[in-house]
């Protein structure tokens, strides 16, 4: 079985073009969440091996659900992926726990580059 | 080029702003170019610093069911933008990125994935323009999450100066994104609140 992952991103495509692309790469997809409250509540309860976190939520951004991470203790890596590719915004994710970092538009290869290099 | 933009920019100042949303747009137009895979040239760039009294031409396509995507920009400036197709556009877009099975489909969640398709090449072409924003003048700004709204082609003027009042004196640009294979002309228009001419004017004694 391969590594367990939880999707969080508000948009179903964008969610379903990273499903599609982890779980031909061999990964197993165990949850997906639209919004920071079911990430975080999926993220507890599934303990996943990776989470890819869309940095802008309907909810709540990115940031602040890694400080909920980084409190509750979670050992998940964390792929930040985002439409901004300010470097501030990067610098913070990974300060605060990521583990890596992928701008959108990416394709498939990236993606799975990215994942591979956090838990691969 | 209104009046008013010549008082508030010397022409240095100008051309910093100038430059600083060709790059923007730039990055905007490989984004699209790789969602699309499609060869994308910007065209019709048009900015402008203006008290908008009168209500302007920002778009002039015809059609019955206009697509707006609208993104409002958060954090330490504000500002909003509109990335505006037509129906047919719309659906050549479904064609390239989608399976046939998600276009034909009426079910909701064949329904939302298109719909998400279109607010998610929104997103990124707009973060494309906000990112370039961010690092030239160094502010924490993003783009938050996209709307769509669907109206007829006599509407779309109204309620885009409905909003550039409420940021009103204004800076506005707007270019056209020509792709060639499949033939789209997405009007690309943005309304930054004037907050936005002072950094420029910091950027410009860099």
């Amino acid at each position: 079985m391969g590594k367990k992952v939880l999707v969080v991103d508000d948009s179903a495509y964008m969610r379903t073009l990273i499903k599609d692309t982890l779980t031909e790469a061999g990964y197993e997809i165990i949850g997906e969440a639209p919004n920071g409250e079911t990430a975080i509540d999926l993220a507890l309860e599934l303990n996943p091996d990776l989470i890819t976190l869309d940095n802008i939520l309907p909810d709540m951004i990115g940031t602040d659900i890694l400080k909920v991470f980084k409190s509750q203790n979670l050992s998940a890596k964390v792929v930040m992926v985002s439409a901004v590719g300010q470097q501030s915004v990067i610098n913070e994710g990974i300060e605060l726990g990521a583990a890596d970092y992928i701008v959108k538009p990416f394709t498939g290869d990236d993606l799975i580059d990215v994942v591979n290099r956090v838990v691969g | 080029m209104g009046n008013l933009m010549i008082e508030k920019f010397t022409e240095q100042e100008m051309a910093v702003a100038v430059e600083m949303i060709n790059r923007g747009l730039d990055r905007a137009a490989v984004s699209l170019k790789m969602i699309l895979n499609s060869a994308i040239e910007v065209t019709n760039v048009d900015f402008e610093i203006a008290v908008l009294n009168d209500e302007p031409q920002y778009s002039s396509k015809k059609d019955d069911k206009i697509h707006i995507l609208r993104t409002e920009l958060a954090g330490e400036l504000r500002g909003i933008c509109h990335l505006i197709f037509t129906s047919d556009e719309v659906e050549k877009i479904y064609s390239k990125c989608l399976p046939e099975s998600v276009i034909s489909s009426d079910n909701s969640d064949a329904q939302i994935m298109r719909l998400e398709l279109l607010k998610e090449i929104d997103n990124i072409m707009a973060a494309s323009v906000i990112t370039e924003f961010a690092n030239s003048l160094e502010v924490g700004i993003y783009g938050n999450v996209p709307s769509l709204h669907v109206m007829e082609a006599k509407e779309v003027n109204k309620y885009i100066h409905a909003e550039s009042v409420t940021l009103s004196p204004l800076i506005q640009f707007s270019s056209v994104f020509h792709t060639d294979d499949i033939d789209i002309k997405s009007d690309f228009i943005w309304l930054l609140e004037e907050e936005f001419i002072q950094k420029i004017k910091n950027l410009a004694l860099k």
